[in-house]
């Protein structure tokens, strides 16, 4: 190597960017040379001097005071919310009301609130709601015409605890306990977020919820049609049509039965499902309960062909669609709920192939499924998945459950959740992140790219940090990566 | 505790330990791809975002910091895609030495602060990228190739090019021209 030849090397030499032979050859050089070993260490000598007034040019950058605080507010900590804000006219309300309550008898509490755009101005990393249609709106005090004590059913659970559809269970003998939610009860539960009922008539009923579909409804404000509850009413009305809800057994729980429909042909049968949306709002009390609600029909084998379970399991609730049929194929949600939290949940089942979950609005969860939705042995269950009671029971207040015999559009949902927030105060819930034990298994992120006919579906959701495209496929189901919001 | 691991353990306790450890690094560094103050905040909020977003993703092939790095410039990257104006690269090294090179080094160590800054502000984006990672960074050229995504050639050829440009700016001989941003 001559000393043109070494010296057109010297600044791939100081990026070290030279390796093996031509770097000996260079270094070999440099060992005999004296020329080039001053004129590397010249240029190296120079490099530092740059180096330097980089870095003193850069050196005294720090971020701008209150960046921290900003980008936490931007993007890691918020939580979707849905405010209540006492006004000046609360108040008056409040005054008014209580005349009307010591008249009546009721125990009756008033909020206004406004339903803020939570699910627009929710910093939500993922995902992202760029279609909410739920606006900010001033929520008028309601009236409610019926109510009262709400009715407790408590039962003790019992039954094999253990199943490969409900792993991680806890053991047998506790307690459930499902609450007809009722003024007092919910003035209590919803301590934070008293629910509304004012002279005037205004504001939400059980029919402001979309109508187009609705082929069954039972809601813990406005059913009417048991009159007064009692800790002793054993019969919730179905407002839409004859799907009154009854206990199973005896007049109060006993092992963990369910609520079941009474008149479940009303509401369809596995060969000619009825229903493609469930909806469900709800708060659990007892972070060791199971199942919320459970639809389905009994397949060959005893197990539930298909079910929409809501349910919690130590601490976490989850979501999930069973197929009993085949194998465990349980697959959770990410949430973390205190005994607080009222969230509302909507299963969809569409195109016959697919079902979503929604949590509050946002599309959490969805799953290819092979059949539908039907009920087969006439039970739709409340608290626990078999009438016979196995277990699987579920502690906390059911506010209020619609079915449709449509799969109702993310709008829809949305429209609904307005009107859910405004008279059961829907809070905010926490997500689970990758990471989180429960969550670990299940927040995966994952590629929506498959081809039809999902792609019409995709382009209903909103914007996801999905990545690294997992098959869709009868056994799959596809979360996004979400944050964990407090 | 790494940083990553506290990311996924607690995120709001490691997105404070990111801001504390990385934030004035990464601030500085975007304070230089960025034309103004609030676009470099901007920039260094959606790489810290995106890092805790993606912090599964990480795979300490490499550094920590060179993760990060890497997903700033490409956000910048796209944030200035359809702006730059016409590059220059040259593919090859040249086969004699150039003086300029020395003086471009000479030139930037008796100019003050401000006019470097100014000086590496009127660089184009990849070019500007270069010169961070190379005299603020002391990244070798294998860790610029991997976090900017690019062969090493192309690396020493952008590093030639900013350090010819910079010396043309430094010099008062060089126009807003070819491989500067307006």
């Amino acid at each position: 190597m001559n000393c043109q030849e070494c010296r057109s090397l010297v600044e791939r030499f100081l990026d070290h960017a030279l390796t093996g032979f031509t770097k000996r050859k260079v270094n070999l050089h440099l060992s005999r040379c004296a020329d080039c070993r001053a004129y590397f260490d010249r240029r190296r000598e120079n490099q530092a001097l740059a180096y330097r007034a980089l870095n003193a040019a850069l050196a005294d950058t720090h971020l701008p005071e209150g960046f921290a605080e900003r980008f936490r507010a931007a993007h890691v900590v918020p939580e979707r919310r849905f405010r209540l804000f006492w006004t000046r006219r609360t108040w008056k309300a409040v005054a008014s009301l209580a005349a009307l309550a010591s008249f009546f008898g009721f125990a009756a509490v008033v909020v206004t609130g406004r339903l803020t755009s939570a699910l627009d101005d929710a910093k939500v990393s993922y995902p992202q709601s760029d279609e909410v249609t739920t606006t900010e709106s001033d929520i008028e005090p309601l009236s409610i015409d019926s109510g009262g004590q709400g009715t407790v059913l408590s039962a003790t659970a019992s039954g094999d605890n253990t199943s490969d559809e409900q792993p991680n269970q806890p053991k047998g003998g506790e307690n459930m306990t499902i609450r007809k939610p009722a003024m007092a009860a919910m003035s209590v539960a919803l301590a934070a977020a008293p629910l509304a009922a004012v002279a005037d008539g205004g504001g939400y009923t059980s029919a402001s919820y979309v109508q187009d579909g609705l082929i069954a409804q039972w809601d813990g404000i406005d059913n009417a049609g048991t009159g007064a509850h009692n800790s002793s009413a054993t019969v919730w009305k179905d407002l839409k049509g004859s799907c009154d809800m009854t206990l199973t057994a005896n007049g109060h729980w006993s092992n963990g039965n369910a609520l079941a429909v009474a008149n479940a042909g009303a509401v369809g049968t596995s060969a000619a499902p009825a229903y493609k949306t469930i909806e469900v709002v709800y708060k659990m009390t007892d972070k060791n309960g199971r199942i919320l609600f459970a639809s389905g029909h009994a397949a060959a084998n005893g197990k539930l062909a298909q079910m929409v379970c809501f349910s919690v399991i130590s601490g976490n609730s989850l979501a999930g669609f069973f197929d009993g049929t085949g194998t465990s194929s349980t697959r959770y949600a990410r949430y973390n709920f205190d005994a607080t939290t009222v969230c509302s949940m909507s299963a969809v089942h569409e195109n016959g192939s697919v079902s979503f979950v929604y949590m509050n609005g946002v599309i959490d969860m969805y799953q290819k499924l092979d059949t539908n939705w039907g009920i087969g042995d006439g039970k739709i269950m409340v608290g626990d998945r078999a009438a016979s009671g196995s277990g699987y029971g579920w502690t906390g207040e059911v506010y209020a459950i619609r079915l449709y015999s449509i799969a109702l559009t993310k709008e829809q949902i949305a429209a609904n959740l307005a009107v859910d927030a405004a008279r059961f105060g829907v809070y905010e819930y926490k997500y689970l992140i990758a990471g989180d034990p429960i969550a670990a298994e299940s927040a995966k992120s994952c590629t929506v790219a498959q081809a039809t006919p999902y792609s019409a579906i995709e382009a209903r959701f909103r914007t996801c940090e999905w990545s690294d495209g997992i098959a869709l496929d009868a056994t799959e189901r596809h979360f996004g990566t979400v944050f964990r919001f407090r | 505790m790494e940083v990553w691991e506290e990311i996924e353990a607690n995120p709001e306790r490691g997105a404070q330990r990111l801001i504390d450890e990385y934030g004035n690094r990464l601030y500085a560094a975007a304070s230089v791809l960025c034309p103004d103050q609030s676009a470099a905040e901007d920039l260094v909020s959606r790489t810290l975002a995106q890092a805790i977003r993606k912090i599964a993703q990480y795979r300490r092939r490499a550094s920590f910091f060179s993760w990060l790095y890497s997903i700033m410039l490409n956000f910048r990257r796209m944030d200035c895609r359809g702006k730059e104006v016409e590059l220059i690269y040259a593919e090859t090294l040249p086969d004699t030495i150039d003086p300029s090179m020395e003086e471009v080094e000479r030139l930037l160590a008796s100019v003050d602060a401000a006019t470097v800054r100014m000086a590496i502000r009127r660089l184009s984006p990849v070019l500007r990228e270069a010169v961070l990672l190379r005299y603020f960074e002391d990244r070798s050229i294998s860790e610029m190739s991997e976090i900017i995504g690019v062969p090493q050639g192309t690396v020493m050829s952008r590093l030639f090019n900013a350090r010819a440009v910079l010396h043309g700016i430094l010099a008062g001989e060089c126009p807003a021209g070819k491989g500067e941003t307006k």
